[in-house]
């Protein structure tokens, strides 16, 4: 692997990766805090 | 909601085609386009879609008649026929999976002979069988109701990801995977010029986030008022695109490791010979090589699966709208499903003509929803339906200009393709419409479905009461 190979793969899982771990955390405390004492997150029609 | 959202977008796309589309588009220099049209494609179609889910709680045919009025109906009705077809046959890819995931626990894949196996599989009364077997477990988990679709993905979503995460550790762990990773991330940053690569990675994002498909907007009429619509938009095309970069690695990684020699030839093997006739070789000559082809399968397996219940969720949620009952829905949706999905699963032309033709009918599917919101008004829809209550996280101005370019985007590729199609063949021979793949037959079926559209444009239009709002917490 070259060094511009190593830089792409850096930037490109990072960015994805990172972007979407962020956000599933960030998705996971907002849900918790909204569900107080729901159960699920759809609701049976 | 959010597994239930990613299981819709994950599906076989992520395995089979992301890594022969990035392997042959210049690599590390696709990945940047791929990740420009995440931002600038899957995302923005995305919010449109849960917006206009939660907001109308309607399915697309009732969403743009409720947002842009009643005779626009039929661009609704086009997203959910578009999804429906591609549904048809994406029964008969389900049916595969199970098949090839059968014949790797009983040891008949790899077997002697290099696509022996496929080639007596493929098109027999088998795939029926196997596509009849995928369409039931569908039908089943979708006449639980969104609760069993919930229930399914909280089951599913998450062995998928860690079915992809140990394979795709595997893979980079196996002797040579270096050439793979290299392969995948070196740039060819002259390839950027190359209108074709920023056609593919569009292409790519669009099929593999299900961004204007309706999926997203058909679940998300059934999201709590409180439901963030943002964050949801975002970890949907964020998680997508994280499996198939995974898959990505975990694909290359074991071709260049296995078979360097032939990797150029097993890449270009198209998405049903890289998957069933390579990838079975390629795990017969790893250490583990049977437990983990039958992982493979089972990941692939559970892919299809959780995509093909979001279709069938779509055409339940679309005749429901209409005033049949759920299970009457479900009764008429799988029997219409069952035998127009047998021309697929006897012929392989058919099945490629199939997917060439509604898969492109997705570009208008996007260019629909874009042209929706513009019409409604792009900042009014921000302000009412994507910063809406319960969005912690408000979308700026930046999203009115990415629906501009999402309609810009969907027409210059259609005028691509057919410069592309026309200039390859000529117009006359391009417009025969009995061919696999031809300009002709592209707009046949177009063209009639579009017809029979607008032609019931006023019964699609009549209103049914929406899905109640979602319950508040206590």
């Amino acid at each position: 692997m070259t060094a511009a190979a190593w830089t792409t793969f850096a930037v490109v899982a990072g960015f994805v990766w990172g972007g979407f771990l962020l956000l599933l955390v960030v998705a996971m405390r907002k849900e918790r805090g909204k569900r107080d004492g729901e159960t699920g997150s759809v609701r049976v029609p | 909601m959010l597994l239930v959202m990613l299981g819709m977008a994950v599906g076989t796309g992520n395995i089979w085609r992301f890594p022969r589309i990035a392997a042959t588009n210049g690599g590390g220099a696709f990945l940047v386009p791929w990740v420009v049209f995440l931002l600038a494609w899957s995302v923005p179609l995305l919010l449109v879609e849960f917006g206009m889910g939660k907001g109308a709680r309607r399915g697309p045919v009732g969403a743009f008649a409720e947002l842009v009025g009643d005779g626009w109906a039929w661009m609704g009705g086009w997203v959910v026929l578009c999804a429906t077809f591609i549904m048809f046959y994406y029964t008969v890819v389900t049916g595969w999976c199970v098949r090839y995931f059968w014949a790797s626990l009983v040891g008949e894949i790899p077997g002697a002979e290099p696509g022996a196996v496929w080639a007596a599989y493929a098109g027999s009364g088998w795939a029926v069988l196997t596509m009849a077997i995928g369409l039931a477990i569908g039908l089943w988990v979708v006449a639980r109701g969104i609760s069993g679709i919930e229930a399914a993905a909280r089951l599913l979503m998450p062995v998928l990801i860690l079915l992809v995460v140990v394979l795709a550790v595997r893979a980079v762990t196996l002797p040579g995977a270096e050439r793979g990773l290299a392969f995948l991330f070196t740039p060819d940053w002259s390839a950027l010029s190359n209108s074709r690569i920023w056609l593919e990675a569009l292409t790519q994002n669009a099929w593999d986030t299900g961004a204007g498909w309706g999926l997203a907007l058909a679940y998300a009429t059934y999201a709590r008022a409180r439901e963030d619509t943002t964050i949801n938009a975002f970890v949907l095309g964020f998680g997508n695109n994280s499996i198939s970069l995974l898959a990505g690695i975990m694909v290359l990684c074991t071709v260049f490791s296995i078979r360097p020699e032939a990797s150029a030839e097993i890449v270009g093997a198209g998405n049903n010979g890289l998957t069933f006739i390579w990838m079975p070789q390629l795990f017969a000559a790893m250490p583990g090589g049977r437990f983990f082809m039958g992982l493979f399968f089972l990941a692939l397996f559970f892919a299809a699966l959780t995509s093909l219940i979001s279709m069938i969720e779509l055409g339940t949620r679309t005749l429901v709208d209409r005033g049949i009952s759920r299970s009457r829905a479900i009764v008429l949706l799988g029997g219409a499903a069952f035998v127009l999905g047998i021309p697929s699963a006897l012929s392989l032309p058919f099945f490629t003509n199939q997917d060439s033709v509604w898969g492109v009918g997705l570009m208008l599917s996007g260019l629909f929803f874009g042209i929706a919101v513009l019409r409604y008004g792009v900042d009014r829809f921000r302000t009412r339906f994507v910063n809406s209550e319960g969005s912690d996280f408000a979308i700026g101005r930046w999203w009115n200009l990415a629906i501009v370019l999402v309609v810009v985007e969907a027409l210059v590729l259609l005028a691509w393709w057919l410069s592309q199609t026309i200039g390859a063949e000529g117009l006359v021979a391009a417009l025969d419409p009995f061919r696999e793949w031809s300009l002709g037959t592209f707009l046949l079926q177009w063209g009639v479905a579009l017809a029979l559209l607008l032609l019931f444009n006023r019964r699609l239009s009549r209103r049914t009461p929406p899905v109640e709002a979602a319950e508040e917490p206590a």
